[in-house]
């Protein structure tokens, strides 16, 4: 079947491979369990062809000839996703979006229509060099897709000032499991229910996301931090919850551990950045508003380091697994998720080090991301366990099941509980739109 | 470096089975191999790749060549790089892909490349004396460049030599053919030697003779202003300025003659390869030639350059060319 898939999509005059280099490099997305495999030799999975569509209606052909033959297809951006959603465990054939790479900046009304493909640290390399940035701002900025965010409902290191993916998102172009194009036309606001959010955070269940439309914003003229030490996270959070009147563009709290590694500092710290006209008037009004310390200079420090991840290549070829986990929760439960959830990891017997920061604010909470690494006798296991852990212990203390990782194959067992009646019209929605089962199979539900 | 507070906070919240691996995995801390280090990455380089932003395919992305290389399948896809080190300046690790990927070459591709190569070399000179000696390199031949650099050296009175020695060796060593490598720079080396030092147009001859213990110098510096003036965006070539450490030296020296000089995205030691580096153009020549194009789309003026190569991808003029104009 898959022969045959080939074939007519290649006279079809789409670009596909089958070749080993290409296989392999489509072989897995970034969830940590895949690199001590890649150390030794082994891949995790094995895509039987790759496609490279440059166009929406290429994306649409390769849909259709999958669908007549029924063959796996798996979506791939950067591959940078941590939630083992891309990694096509089914053979089939691997979608690239890569080749979706177009850019289109409307000044006027400040937008951007860019290609799934497009990388963001390109995007906004070209945005700032006309005097705009998305502030979509992702600490896999440099090697994560347009279509890729839209999939995941990724978020940013800013998006406590400027929101998350969706709320940047004015339209979507998708491609729907049959080869079906669906597009709407960009306006301020829209009519009716947004059925583009089903693709938000789709995972590629549901669609391939091919382009978008995107808020941008001018550069800002001003762009200020504050810094402040605490005794407690619940001093911080207090804090952050009142900093939050002042929008700021960016917040985060580092508790004791991660301050340490940041700042040689055993106090939990808070980090802010105003930004644009106001942006001096909120920084003296919020040094006037905070409980704790003024420590000047540590969000420097941390925007200096803030896509900086090359301590995983560091440790991982030692023996040690290493991963995130992030969850949202109300401002009441904020203490509670943070301290369990915590001790729940440091409770894994091979833990070496356990730490969170809170790295994304709301009007009503906010979202704490969690790291672990740990150098067990059994990886596998351990890191079973720690999820199971942490993500039952989240959900128990009033925390969720994810901000803005994704859900994948990694989280699935738990999205019932989490989204309660929306599963079943979820798993409905799938099954109308996606007969054959061919897209991102095995993923989410 | 760990802080010890660290330390101190794992040993007292670690059990003890895990204190014991961790003994014996700690001295090894830091000494896995750059390929390794690289294949582990999530390909945090990415956005700054020339090679993946014009073949829009993970297989030609920096970490994932490291895979390829890790994993022995090392036909194809490792010689689709540039020496740019775009991915080492964006590298907090200071990991050159290219660098690490030249021991894996040598093999048919590299052969057929190498080909390709020698049929295009054109180079042809008249040997003359002097205290210094201008290498021009072949692709100074191949860009029009030689007859004007001389013109402009004569004219500002620089007195020169020129030997019939034509190759630094740079594509044979990107490619991994060492032996023919070693042979050409040591000719260069043997003749360098008999002067004070080396001029050359071509950032790549300059960056290999220097690297190979032969004093060379770029040719900008020993060129002088020339008053022309205008508007004009500078293109760093990305050997000068990432491995030559030259970027405010043409600027300047474009200032002097009177320009106004617009910056690009993508300038300076965050410069964007033009795709005619190293040996790409012998590999993919058409994916080249889309590097090319899409280095062209950063600019709003004329592009103004300071290496044969980029003046030809980018279809702009080399400083020496202003200058040979203007005398």
């Amino acid at each position: 079947m898959i022969e045959k898939a080939v074939e007519e999509i290649k006279s079809a005059g789409v670009k596909i491979s089958t070749n080993i280099e290409d296989r392999i490099a489509y072989c897995k997305d970034y969830n940590p369990l895949h690199l001590p495999k890649l150390l030794k030799k082994e891949l995790p999975a094995l895509p039987q062809a790759i496609a490279f569509p440059k166009t929406t209606e290429e994306v649409s052909r390769i849909l259709q000839v999958a669908n007549a033959y029924g063959v796996p297809v798996y979506v791939f951006g950067g591959g940078s996703g941590v939630i083992d959603a891309a990694t096509p465990y089914d053979g089939g054939i691997a979608v690239s979006t890569l080749g979706l790479d177009f850019v289109d900046v409307d000044e006027e009304n400040m937008l951007v229509r860019a290609g799934a493909g497009v990388v963001g640290g390109r995007l906004e390399k070209v945005l700032n060099h006309r005097g705009f940035t998305l502030r979509h701002s992702p600490q896999s900025l440099y090697c994560s897709t347009v279509g890729g965010w839209v999939a995941t409902a990724a978020s940013g290191q800013f998006s406590t000032g400027y929101g998350n993916i969706e709320n940047l998102l004015i339209s979507l172009t998708a491609v729907l499991p049959d080869g079906e194009v669906v597009v709407e036309r960009a306006t301020p606001r829209r009519a009716g229910p947004d059925l583009k959010r089903i693709f938000v955070g789709s995972e590629g269940l549901l669609g391939v996301v091919t382009e978008a439309v995107m808020k941008i914003f001018p550069l800002p003229e001003e762009f200020l931090t504050l810094s402040v030490e605490y005794e407690s996270i619940g001093d911080a959070v207090r804090d952050a919850k009142a900093l939050m009147q002042l929008k700021p563009a960016l917040m985060r709290i580092f508790d004791d551990e991660e301050s340490l590694r940041y700042f040689d500092s055993e106090s939990f710290t808070l980090i802010a950045v105003f930004e644009g006209k106001s942006a001096s008037a909120k920084l003296k009004e919020a040094k006037e508003m905070v409980s704790g310390e003024v420590a000047d200079g540590r969000a420097e420090k941390w925007l200096e380091k803030r896509f900086d991840v090359s301590d995983i290549s560091r440790i991982v070829p030692l023996g040690f697994i290493f991963d995130t986990i992030e969850v949202a929760c109300f401002w009441r439960d904020a203490e509670k998720v943070y301290t369990e959830v915590l001790k729940a990891i440091r409770g894994v017997e091979g833990t070496v080090t356990a730490s969170a920061h809170a790295s994304h604010f709301y009007e009503s909470g906010l979202c704490f991301y969690f790291t672990f690494a740990g150098l067990p006798a059994d990886i596998e296991s351990y890191y079973e366990e720690v999820w199971r852990k942490a993500v039952e212990t989240s959900l128990r203390n009033g925390g969720n099941l994810t901000h803005h990782h994704g859900v994948g194959r990694l989280r699935k067992r738990w999205l019932s509980a989490e989204i309660g009646g929306y599963y079943p019209l979820l798993r409905d929605l799938k099954s109308i739109l996606d007969r054959r089962n061919i897209l991102n199979r095995g993923v989410m539900l | 470096m760990i802080n010890p507070k660290v330390i101190s906070r794992i040993l007292a919240n670690t059990d003890l089975k895990t204190k014991m691996r961790l003994a014996k995995v700690v001295p090894k801390l830091g000494k896995a191999d750059e390929v390794t280090r690289c294949m582990l990455c999530p390909n945090m380089c990415l956005y700054v790749c020339p090679v993946f932003d014009a073949e829009r395919r993970l297989t030609v992305s920096p970490s994932v060549k490291a895979r390829l290389a890790y994993l022995g399948e090392t036909d194809d896809a490792i010689y689709h790089c540039l020496p740019c080190d775009a991915c080492k300046n964006a590298c907090p690790m200071d990991i050159s892909v290219n660098d690490n990927l030249r021991t894996f070459r040598g093999g048919e591709v590299a052969l057929r490349a190498i080909e390709r190569f020698e049929k295009s070399i054109k180079v042809k000179i008249e040997e003359r004396e002097g205290r210094i000696l201008y290498f021009p390199g072949c692709r100074t031949f191949e860009s029009n460049l030689f007859d004007k650099t001389v013109e402009v050296l004569e004219k500002l009175g620089i007195e020169f030599a020129l030997t019939s020695v034509d190759c630094c060796g740079m594509p044979y060593y990107e490619l991994g053919l060492v032996d023919k490598f070693r042979e050409k720079i040591s000719k260069l080396r043997q003749v360098a030697s008999k002067y004070e030092g080396v001029i050359s147009n071509c950032p790549h001859c300059v960056h290999v003779m220097r690297e190979n213990g032969i004093k060379a110098a770029h040719i900008l510096a020993v060129l002088k202003p020339v008053k022309i003036g205008g508007d004009v965006s500078y293109h760093d070539p990305c050997i000068l300025a990432r491995k030559l450490d030259v970027v405010e030296e043409p600027r300047k020296l474009l200032a002097e003659m009177g320009f106004e000089v617009h910056e690009p995205a993508f300038s300076g030691k965050d410069t964007h390869c033009c795709g005619y580096g190293g040996v790409y153009r012998y590999i993919a020549p058409d994916m080249a030639k889309k590097v090319a194009e899409r280095r062209r789309e950063h600019f709003d003026y004329e592009i103004v350059t300071a290496c044969p190569s980029c003046k030809m991808a980018l279809k702009g003029k080399d400083i020496v060319e202003l200058m040979a104009d203007a005398l």
